[in-house]
């Protein structure tokens, strides 16, 4: 279903629920495997991912048409995401290099993680990464977003975005050197 | 050093079995239970959002139009003979009181308005023999 049928039908009140549903289901993995790379764990993705359908459902009044309705929902996923790590961090006065090692341990321990040494160590070099930074290269990388989409979703210049996953790729190529 | 490009691109996280099954109906669960977000519009925000424009309309509106008015109604009585006027006035039923309190008196109208009730007065407290002996003294 294309996103303006969606839309309509979320914003007729006999279709809402349904035309939601539509909506949830059409996004919810994309949304999830987002969430999942951001935060690690299964458990803080799941809940993560619902929060972020219930505000998109809450506010999809709200949605004008300005971008793409995916484009938008990224947008509040990325937010939220960035915002649980970030409150994850003041809720225990953690230092980032904590938050990133609690990170690495879920990596370690978690049943639903696979793939062999060198993914895992990928994985591990990303969390040496600002949040923000692995935002970018997430998007860039695994979802292969062009940058003038991701400039959208994240609020920021096309030039800084381009900079910014160039100097990840080295310090994640450093870190694969070197650990 | 260890290029990013010689490692293949591949997802390293799982999910449990018909787990996005699952998702869809727990996000169904709880948005069906919870309304859309309402805009609750607090009593000033009205005002200041609705009611206050309305206000500032009416308030131009007075402002733009009354004057024209007046001024339109004066042009137009200005175009018509006082002879009509005078005439449909009479034929009116309008009682002198309410003319009274329609009509702006400034202070040259008042001042022509006592000089002409206070000769009529005069005139109606003079008893006939005071009149004729003024006229018999005058001429």
């Amino acid at each position: 279903m294309e996103d303006h049928e969606l839309l309509e039908k979320i914003r007729n009140p006999d279709s809402r629920n349904y035309g939601f549903n539509m909506l949830v289901r059409t996004y919810q993995q994309r949304v999830y495997w987002l969430v999942r790379k951001m935060v690690i764990d299964h458990d803080d993705a799941d809940d993560l991912t619902q929060e972020i359908f219930i505000k998109v459902h809450r506010s999809i009044d709200s949605f004008r048409g300005d971008s793409q309705l995916f484009t938008w929902i990224y947008r509040i996923a990325t937010n939220e995401c960035l915002s649980y790590l970030s409150k994850k961090k003041k809720r225990f006065f953690l230092p980032i290099e904590d938050v990133g090692q609690q990170l690495v341990s879920k990596l370690d321990a978690s049943p639903h993680i696979t793939g062999d040494d060198i993914q895992k160590k990928l994985q591990k070099a990303l969390l040496t990464l600002p949040d923000k930074q692995r935002l970018v290269f997430n998007l860039k990388y695994f979802e292969e977003m062009p940058y003038e989409e991701m400039a959208e979703v994240t609020h920021t210049s096309v030039g800084a975005l381009k900079a910014s996953f160039h100097h990840a790729v080295k310090k994640i190529e450093e870190f694969l050197s070197n650990d | 050093m260890k290029r990013l490009d010689e490692i293949p691109k591949k997802n390293v996280f799982e999910v449990p079995d018909g787990y996005f099954d699952q998702l869809a109906l727990k996000i169904q669960a709880k948005t069906e239970t919870i309304s859309p977000a309402k805009k609750t519009i607090s009593g000033w925000s009205f005002a200041l959002r609705y009611a206050l424009p309305v206000l500032l309309l009416v308030i131009g509106g007075i402002i733009v139009w009354k004057p024209k008015t007046v001024q339109d109604t004066e042009q137009l009585l200005a175009s018509i003979p006082t002879e009509h006027l005078i005439d449909y006035l009479h034929e009116s039923e309008i009682a002198e009181a309410e003319l009274l309190e329609v009509i702006n008196f400034d202070d040259r109208d008042v001042d022509s308005l006592n000089v002409h009730v206070h000769t009529q007065y005069a005139i109606d407290d003079l008893e006939m023999n005071e009149i004729k002996s003024v006229l018999e003294n005058e001429l």
